[in-house]
């Protein structure tokens, strides 16, 4: 993924599966940076990139939690039922949808 | 501690059901160089290593095994949802099925129980990092040979990701190594 498609903002028009497949590629970058700057912990370059790439993934994961349910049980849930448990299980999503 | 994120970091697609390649999966659940040996090699490894850079690392890569354990049992449990005993004996997962049903279980791909004698840690930060590096090394080959063994194009195309991730951690620890000659260069006293 170049810099230029991570910063675009993303299609309101995106299904759940289409918002869940750019959050999978934009966290992979994440975790990708996170190895190398491990080593190279004085690189500018990727520390910049890891930061913006970081920051979209948190909004993304934001937005996928806000319209289709929890991937994370760690944060706040104001309705009314324990949401954690009803969110499909990795092992169990149709990613031919994707 | 870790949390949980309720997602894959790859996706799996499965064609079709193939319990000769679900079977031939389980090298990489609980072989000798499967995902569940280099997630507790790296894991456990991180206590004792001397730099700051191989403490990230180990704690890092070990957290990202555990992703790929995670994908590895969602590959094995797409291929082989739903069978019937028969199915599974005729792919020679009739033993799998006796002691297990189609439950997972962290064995070789002939069927013998993940043990801990996989695995070292040595305390010696060289010999430690060269015994990652080589665990990386077989697990890059061993998905060589899964990926000639499919001819499942989604199975084939998450195979390639995963071996794709060896040669990257092969490729950090070898930095790692690095830096901890430097470091150890650095701290003799004659």
């Amino acid at each position: 993924m170049s810099r230029k498609e991570m910063c675009e903002p993303k299609d309101p028009c995106l299904n759940e599966y289409e918002l869940l497949e750019q959050l999978m590629e934009v966290q992979f970058l994440v975790v990708e940076l996170q190895l190398y700057l491990d080593t190279h912990p004085n690189d500018m370059e990727a520390l910049r990139l890891y930061n913006e790439a970081a920051m979209f993934a948190h909004r993304l994961m934001q937005q996928y939690q806000r319209e289709y349910g929890m991937l994370m049980a760690h944060a706040p849930n104001g309705r009314e039922k324990w949401e954690w448990i009803d969110s499909p299980w990795p092992w169990e999503i149709d990613y031919k949808k994707l | 501690m870790w949390i949980y994120e309720k997602k894959l970091e790859y996706p799996v697609r499965v064609s079709r059901t193939d319990l000769g390649m679900a079977k031939y999966l389980f090298a990489q659940y609980g072989g000798p160089d499967s995902e569940l040996s280099a997630a507790v090699r790296y894991l456990n490894q991180r206590y004792t290593i001397p730099t700051n850079r191989a403490k990230g690392l180990l704690t890092d890569i070990g957290t990202e095994e555990m992703a790929h354990w995670e994908i590895i049992a969602t590959m094995i449990y797409k291929l082989t949802r739903g069978v019937s005993p028969e199915q599974m004996e005729n792919a020679g997962l009739g033993a799998h099925f006796t002691q297990h049903d189609t439950a997972l279980f962290p064995h070789d791909a002939a069927g013998v129980p993940w043990t801990a004698a996989y695995i070292q840690a040595h305390g010696d930060p060289i010999t430690d990092l060269h015994e990652n590096m080589a665990a990386e090394q077989k697990a890059r080959s061993t998905y060589e040979h899964l990926i000639r063994l499919s001819d499942d194009p989604g199975i084939i195309d998450t195979l390639r990701f995963l071996r794709e991730r060896e040669v990257v951690h092969f490729q950090r620890f070898g930095e790692a190594l690095n830096y901890v000659h430097e470091y150890m260069e650095k701290d003799k006293c004659y």
